[in-house]
């Protein structure tokens, strides 16, 4: 098996919005926090959130689990590269758990005229770094990554 | 994932020892041969063996025969770590985009009055 570390995928969404309004909820700091951060659900508190909207800006977050598979603090770091107001943001980002950085990406949000609305499309091309730096962090991750596999086979299980 | 998952309390036991893990991480990298699994670890083969037997029976590695060494693969999709994160990073970005629309179009309808 070769495990599976790079991945792209892309998300649609079409709105009853105005192009404007939208790339709004991107830039604007106490606007992307009501659905980036607090769409995350009860069991995640945030520690820190910032947002600097401008090339060479940075967004940190810092939400931490408190309990569960992947307890603990959970770190993105952003710094947008390029940003055209109504139309494209591109940022890379990383996150880590405990301050191991266990992926980094590369996200691209493109918003289009639709239907009287918004077409937003997220486009995000990941590398993942499985477990392998150091004894702690090996043990760590492989606690996270069981609860990701246990709750893929309930899925499953579910299905 | 494939089809033939192992059982979640026979990989929890696999993955529970620390040569365990060391042998799965070893075989992400690609087959090996059981002296190449053995070689780090300061133990007795039949000891070794027994781990290497725990794994295959948990269904996370397979091994066969080829002329008289015996090799080791991780089976395919039974620890993909990398398909289920971006699995999970995917849902994650989804349910916040479904708050986004939310949000917006909230503010949408109330820009409009």
């Amino acid at each position: 098996m070769t495990a599976n570390l790079q991945e792209t995928f892309t998300i649609e969404r079409e709105l009853r919005a105005c192009r404007a309004h939208v790339f709004a909820a991107w830039s604007q700091g106490d606007f992307k926090r009501r659905w980036f951060v607090e769409g995350d659900g009860p069991q995640w508190s945030t520690r820190a959130y910032q947002l600097d909207f401008r090339v060479g800006g940075w967004e940190r977050g810092s939400f931490v689990l408190n309990e569960g598979p992947g307890a603990g603090e959970h770190r993105n770091e952003s710094v947008y590269l390029d940003i055209v107001p109504g139309e494209r943001i591109v940022y890379a980002y990383t996150m880590a758990l405990d301050g191991r950085i266990h992926s980094a990406s590369l996200a691209t949000v493109l918003f289009a005229d639709h239907n009287g609305g918004t077409r937003l499309r997220y486009t995000e091309q990941g590398a993942f770094f499985p477990p392998s730096d150091c004894a702690a962090g090996r043990e760590q991750g492989w606690v996270v990554l069981l609860g990701y596999l246990q709750r893929e086979l309930e899925r499953q299980g579910d299905a | 994932m494939g089809n033939h998952q192992p059982g979640l309390d026979a990989l929890y036991h696999a993955m529970s020892d620390a040569t365990r893990r060391a042998v799965v991480e070893q075989l992400q990298g690609g087959p090996a041969s059981v002296s190449e699994l053995a070689a780090p670890h300061p133990m007795a083969l039949p000891t070794f063996m027994k781990h290497l037997q725990v794994l295959e029976r948990s269904g996370v590695i397979r091994s066969e025969k080829q002329g008289r060494v015996r090799v080791c693969h991780l089976k395919p999709g039974a620890l993909d770590v990398g398909e289920a994160w971006f699995r999970k990073q995917r849902a994650r970005m989804e349910r916040r985009l479904d708050r986004l629309v939310e949000v917006v179009e909230e503010l949408e309808r109330r820009g409009r009055k």
